[in-house]
């Protein structure tokens, strides 16, 4: 469970990004935040995994306050996938990327292959495992960056921004990636509200980085006064399907088998 | 009139046995919107690098054929010239800043600097690009102190700045909120209504569908499909073949018309959809 108290953050040049946030996040959620540029989305996770320390009020993850432990130690616990795979990228080899977190947390030799074989087969990348990442397309540098963080196995995993840049067939190894961490807590960054629709379940958006809503993703998308102060259109779907007069529905799919009903 | 014109254009990147680009023949009129698509790694932004000369003066590699860019040979020009003709939206604005200046109206100031525009007009246009772009609470602020979105609004705004003939753009605003990529197109509309030839790499083909006047879709360094906006992006058949998405609002009215609720032709904007709504309500 993550348990934010009155959390304010400034950075040194003076921006006061986060302004006392209250939020709790039950194990097994699957969160989207959402805003505008600027908002304070970013800082916010960063605080998440120990990237950024309070500046004031506490960060509690699964009962470890954030202030007091170091960002070696927090990523056993949080997993951050970065907006851009060149952030978080430096290994000489596809397999060496895997195997660098799982050595600095001290796993044994075995457990180091067992553990980056299976991932490395389930993105598809293992038979180019002593290729340097360089060589492969954003795509498949994307799923690296997700690879060696699932390879930790971690309770709580933040996207940043998981499907920018990516064409279909990376979008959809992204999803089916993200679908598949049932059991885990995850928490998503991004623009793309059809894709929110469709991965979460609770929706937080911030605006000037205070929290201005927080609940389930249908009400926030037709939370109209939560929508326009932080510029945010609601998925397609939704609009097509009120003027419709259809039950409000948040994808394509669940637009056609409503229209199918009501328009037979 | 042509602006633009690749003949038999190939290129390899360095210590690479294959062309990422092969034999690409390609003409855009002036004053024309294209939008480009394709997979990841089809050599779209190769293409964009070679428009400006960073193929092949900054990357090094084979070139084979023409590029010729507003009368002027991509292979025997130099940077600088062409970087008064074309203007280059890179992805990730970190590639774009040049960090020579320590505020926003300073890092759009640069450019024009080295072109050596009179200062009352830098002025002029700085506090115009800066206003236009809704950058005005940031302008004082250090580029590298915004957020990933503020930065990227900066870099687009230092590129629209020099009033380019040609603007190419390589997935501009794959990191702005949905309001910063309004604002951005809304002033590229502005642009182009201007004359500016503007030709946008996107993998998001909603917001071709609103602006675009052609479409060219690349696949393995090819050009695999080159027609007008609504053909292209309502086919979807030809859009699944080449591994892109169709909009959110062409799948919905496909949908429908496999589930017999529509027989007309799919959707490409909110326009038509809401045609095709009133029309099923109808019934």
């Amino acid at each position: 469970m993550i348990e934010i108290n009155n959390l304010t953050f400034t950075y040194p040049t003076g921006t006061n990004a986060l302004k006392e946030l209250n939020l709790k996040i039950n194990d097994g959620e699957k969160i989207g935040i959402i805003g505008q540029n600027g908002a304070g989305k970013t800082t916010l996770i960063k605080n998440l995994n120990g990237l950024l320390k309070p500046t004031k009020g506490s960060v509690i993850v699964n009962g470890v306050d954030t202030r007091n432990v170091q960002i070696a130690d927090m990523s056993k616990t949080v997993g951050f996938v970065f907006q851009n795979p060149a952030d978080q990228i430096f290994n000489p080899t596809i397999k060496g990327e895997i195997e660098f977190g799982l050595v600095q947390q001290g796993f044994k030799k075995n457990e180091i292959k067992h553990r980056t074989d299976s991932v490395l087969k389930n993105i598809k990348l293992y038979e180019k495992r002593n290729v340097h990442p360089s060589n492969l397309n954003y795509s498949e540098r994307k799923l690296l960056t997700i690879a060696s963080v699932l390879a930790m196995d971690p309770k709580i995993i933040i996207f940043d921004e998981p499907i920018t840049g990516q064409d279909y067939k990376g979008k959809i190894a992204v999803e089916k990636i993200i679908h598949s961490l049932k059991d885990k807590t995850v928490i998503i960054i991004s623009h793309d509200m059809e894709f929110i629709a469709r991965m979460v379940d609770r929706i937080i958006v911030m605006c000037d980085g205070r929290i201005i809503a927080d609940d389930s993703k249908i009400k926030i998308f037709q939370n109209n006064k939560a929508l326009c102060t932080a510029f945010v259109e609601p998925p397609e779907a939704l609009k097509i399907s009120k003027k419709l007069g259809l039950k409000p529905c948040l994808t394509i799919e669940e637009c056609i088998e409503e229209a199918k009903k009501v328009f037979k | 009139m042509d602006i633009l014109k690749f003949k038999n254009f190939s290129w390899t990147y360095e210590g690479f046995n294959t062309p990422i680009i092969k034999k690409i023949n390609l003409t855009i009129k002036k004053g024309e919107f294209v939008g480009m698509i394709g997979r990841v790694g089809a050599g779209r932004s190769s293409l964009c690098s070679s428009i400006l000369g960073l193929i092949p003066h900054f990357y090094p590699g084979k070139f084979e054929g023409n590029i010729i860019v507003d009368g002027v040979d991509v292979e025997t020009s130099s940077l600088s010239k062409l970087s008064t003709i074309v203007g280059l939206v890179f992805q990730s604005p970190t590639n774009q800043l040049s960090g020579a200046g320590t505020t926003v109206e300073e890092e759009l100031a640069f450019g024009l600097e080295n072109l050596g525009i009179q200062r009352h007009e830098i002025i002029k246009r700085v506090e115009e690009m800066v206003k236009l772009i809704g950058l005005e609470k940031f302008s004082s602020r250090n580029p590298f102190e915004l957020s990933g979105g503020q930065q990227q609004k900066v870099a687009i705004a230092s590129v629209l700045i020099m009033e380019p003939k040609i603007l190419v753009m390589d997935e501009p605003t794959a990191q702005l909120d949905p309001l910063g990529t309004k604002l951005v197109f809304d002033l590229i509309k502005k642009l182009a209504s201007k004359g500016i030839t503007i030709l946008l790499n996107t993998q998001n083909v909603d917001q071709l569908a609103e602006f675009a006047d052609r479409i060219i879709i690349m696949d393995k360094g090819e050009i695999a499909a080159d027609g007008d906006a609504r053909s292209i992006l309502t086919d979807i058949t030809l859009l699944k073949k080449y591994g892109i998405e169709p909009s959110q609002l062409t799948t919905l009215s496909y949908k429908m018309k496999e589930k017999k609720l529509w027989n007309k032709p799919l959707c490409l904007t909110m326009k038509d959809a809401e045609e095709m709504v009133c029309e099923v309500m109808k019934r």
